[in-house]
């Protein structure tokens, strides 16, 4: 599979051309800025996509895909090519994530619940954001989708996207997050469990087709 | 609170997944498990706005720039401990005091072997490379004693 993605018929994804890339990568690596535009123009709307199914808040979302290329424009010597761009760019996406998540847990003081929501069928929702009623009426999948993913633990959701919407393979996962292959099935499969539950209204109403 | 609960006993069971390797491998490929990858693969990515874009570009090239000060820093920096380890090595050399003669006691055996040197040096001065006295002597030769050895032999008796 080969992925083309942004401008300047630039092909930078799993299996690319290496001719091409190999030359862009060195420009890169020599802090051509010029050659990063081009590698931020191929990346930019799908490390967004990542950072914001990450992070909670949009606001943290553009940051932290600004860090991902400043990062990476900072370090790009380091970059060996083992693995492609992309997996180097999403693993430097994913940390940055993790950073910003416990940063804003260590920041959040944990309030106490009010006792009406004691009960367990309102327990049951594992995100504030999951609201049925209100998708419903909206008839929007694609929300419900966003906010089923918004729902999982981070652990499931950054497996979930790279696999299934960035189209990475398990090794190169398992290589982006440090994680062993089976783990990274394991976890892909119960991320798609928990999807299909959060999903199982609009699944029955035929929705889905 | 009990969210927090639940997410953690949600972390805790990803890794306990009671399958064999071939058979998650199946369940990864069976219809339902492959509906929910379409549905995610059907999202659509926000493109960043080009003053999003254009902040970035004012971020690399302050990034560029402070690089750029570091390593001529750091090339100054560099070369100044070079030109300072090259200077003190050099008073070193210099100023540095020469170990001392060492005091040998006369009639010892390196007291022999010094004597011998510095005439064998005088003799290589006066005459050049070739048979010393002492060589002649031990070879059967005239025997000179050090201090006539080097008298001009073309002179006249007295």
């Amino acid at each position: 599979m080969e992925l083309r993605l942004g401008v300047n018929g630039l092909s930078l994804g799993m299996r690319a051309e290496p001719n091409a890339d190999a030359h862009l990568l060195e420009r890169c690596r020599r802090h051509d800025r010029e050659a990063f535009g081009q590698l931020v123009d191929a990346y930019q709307g799908r490390v967004f996509g990542f950072v914001r199914r990450m992070l909670p808040s949009q606001e943290d979302a553009w940051d932290v895909t600004q860090e991902v290329f400043i990062r990476a424009y900072q370090h790009f010597d380091r970059f060996d090519g083992r693995s492609s761009v992309k997996t180097w760019l999403f693993r430097i996406a994913h940390n940055l994530c993790v950073d910003r998540a416990r940063k804003a847990a260590r920041s959040i003081e944990e309030q106490p619940l009010p006792v009406g929501l004691e009960s367990e069928d309102r327990m049951d929702l594992s995100d504030p954001r999951w609201e049925p009623e209100r998708l419903a009426m909206e008839g929007e999948l694609a929300e419900a989708v966003e906010q089923a993913i918004a729902g999982m633990s981070e652990k499931l959701r950054s497996v979930l996207l790279l696999h299934d919407k960035e189209d990475a393979s398990y090794d190169e996962i398992a290589q982006a997050l440090g994680l062993p292959v089976g783990t990274v099935k394991s976890r892909l499969f119960l991320a798609r469990v928990h999807l299909q539950k959060c999903l199982t209204p609009y699944l029955k109403g035929g929705q889905v087709s | 609170m009990r969210i927090w609960k639940r997410k953690n006993a949600e972390d805790e069971g990803i890794d306990n997944l009671s399958m064999g390797p071939l058979e998650l491998d199946l369940a990864l490929e069976r219809a339902d498990q492959l509906e929910m990858a379409r549905l995610v693969k059907t999202l659509v990515d926000e493109q960043p706005s080009l003053t999003w874009r254009s902040a970035l570009n004012e971020r690399l090239r302050s990034v560029d720039q402070t690089q750029r000060r570091r390593r001529g820093t750091a090339w100054v920096w560099r070369a100044g401990v070079a030109l300072g380890l090259a200077a003190s090595v050099l008073v070193g050399f210099l100023i540095w005091p020469v170990a001392g003669t060492v005091q040998v006691p006369s009639g010892a055996v390196e007291s022999g072997l010094i004597r011998a040197f510095r005439e064998e040096v005088a003799a290589n001065e006066v005459a050049g490379a070739g048979a010393t006295p002492l060589e002649l002597d031990q070879n059967g030769g005239e025997s000179l004693a050090p201090d006539q050895a080097y008298e001009d032999t073309d002179a006249e008796p007295t």
